[in-house]
């Protein structure tokens, strides 16, 4: 493995890495899993750096590998036993607001398929044409995801505002 | 209440920023994937059974464990050491670094890596979580969470399998329910399904079957279990997909537990690991072994 391949993905790693921790964040809710499948999937895309280097978005790959990763329920909660094993607590500083929290929250509640649609699209700016492209699905099918998952959001975020209010 | 059009710089602002491995670490790991373990296994294994020898040696021949820790929490400051912000207890006493496995139990090479100690309330997971297994939340396990101090290591060599050790020290009595609870866990969990998985795709849908089987039991310390964990995707036709074992060794010495994880399957290395942290815990328990 030649020493400007080693660059080139030691480049890409760093300057991915932190668009990939937002958006595995809004799929898993936990900071230290993120940072856990995001550093998996970069493991996984160096063990293929000589095709996945190549490809016109390595990025892409890695997302969709760290998007599967992180839907998975393979890890279960094993996985965050294991990250934080692997990169102890988050650091000592304030983390995502509650209202933060509460959105993600709700994310989490929704199918895989309508979570992913909307965090690439709303947490990484990706395209309707360039979602289908990645999660194989319709344009159709992408819109629909994102607007019945928008919809199902605000309720979800409503119902819990509701409770919030009658816990007082 | 937030909105969804805000997620993005939401994130942007308020995710801390994390401690990352260094690039070389992310490859090093991919690299060691690819190389076969069995010749690593080999010497590790060589390794263990030699200092095993010395090991199984009488403990009257040891030197005198350490002086007892106090077995109650005290109110004292923050001991900074780990990452926990407002520990109210000694966890240098509590249950010691010395406790846990050490890289020099492991093989040669090794190196500890990712050291922490937790205070009570502050550690949210534990080695046998399985919420993904339908009786799981019905058993409602919660003895692992009342620990007075957490702690955990990782002993790492590139190339090499990983060893995750951690334990624990838990009031009087609370130790047996954590080892009573693997019990429940691993007979009410023996064996479930769920499609999905991290190897399944649209095209190729798969079915996750995981299953957890007690190897041992008793063979270090005051109770022990080694559990193997398999966990295996299969495609409609039934071809594995992707598979994954893990073996883990939970050791009781009073109200000491210790855990040591290894991700092969290797059932009498992972005993001598167990008799391994059950003497280590054994230098720091409130009687003498």
């Amino acid at each position: 493995m030649g020493d400007g391949r080693e660059a080139d993905f030691d480049e890409f790693y760093r300057g991915s890495r932190r668009r990939m921790l937002g958006y595995v964040y809004a799929l898993t809710g936990d900071v230290v899993e993120a940072q856990d499948v995001v550093q998996e999937a970069f493991v996984r895309a160096w063990q293929r750096w000589a095709s996945v280097g190549r490809y016109p978005s390595p990025e892409s790959w890695v997302r969709v590998v760290a998007g599967r990763i992180a839907i998975s329920r393979w890890r279960g909660r094993r996985s965050r036993a294991r990250a934080y094993a692997r990169h102890g607590a988050p650091p000592d500083v304030d983390g995502p607001t509650p209202d933060t929290v509460a959105l993600v929250g709700a994310l989490r509640q929704l199918p895989a398929s309508m979570r992913t649609t909307l965090a690439l699209h709303y947490v990484l700016g990706l395209s309707i044409a360039d979602i289908a492209a990645e999660t194989d699905a319709p344009v159709g099918t992408v819109k629909a995801r994102l607007s019945r998952g928008r919809v199902a959001l605000a309720q979800l975020l409503a119902d819990d505002n509701l409770t919030e209010v009658r816990r007082g | 209440m937030a909105d969804i059009d805000e997620l993005a710089g939401r994130l942007d602002h308020e995710l801390p920023d994390v401690r990352w491995d260094e690039p070389g670490a992310i490859r090093a790991r991919g690299r060691g994937r690819t190389r076969r373990q069995s010749a690593v296994l080999a010497a590790l294994s060589v390794l263990v059974i030699t200092a095993g020898i010395a090991w199984w040696a009488p403990r009257s021949s040891q030197p005198t464990p350490a002086a007892p820790p106090s077995p109650a929490p005290t109110a004292t400051p923050s001991t900074g050491s780990g990452p926990t912000t407002a520990p109210v207890v000694d966890g240098s006493t509590l249950f010691p670094v010395s406790a846990l496995l050490g890289a020099e139990d492991v093989g040669t090479g090794y190196q500890v890596t990712n050291q922490h100690g937790y205070g009570p309330g502050t550690y949210p997971a534990w080695a046998f979580g399985a919420d993904d297994c339908p009786e799981y939340d019905a058993l409602k396990v919660t003895a692992y969470k009342s620990y007075l101090w957490f702690r955990h290591q990782n002993l790492e060599l590139a190339g090499a399998p990983s060893v995750f050790t951690q334990g624990a020290r838990y009031p009087k009595g609370v130790a047996k329910n954590v080892l009573a609870d693997v019990d429940r866990v691993t007979a009410a969990c023996k064996r479930w399904e769920y499609a999905g998985g991290e190897a399944s795709t649209d095209e190729r849908p798969t079915v996750v079957t995981t299953t957890y089987t007690v190897v041992a039991k008793n063979f270090a310390g005051e109770e022990a279990r080694l559990v193997r964990k398999d966990v295996i995707s299969r495609d409609q036709d039934g071809k594995v997909v992707h598979q994954g074992t893990l073996m883990t060794a939970i050791v009781r010495v009073e109200d000491l537990v210790g855990v040591v994880e290894l991700e092969i399957p290797e059932p009498d290395l992972m005993r001598s690991f167990g008799q391994r942290i059950a003497d280590r815990m054994c230098g720091v328990a409130d009687q003498v072994c």
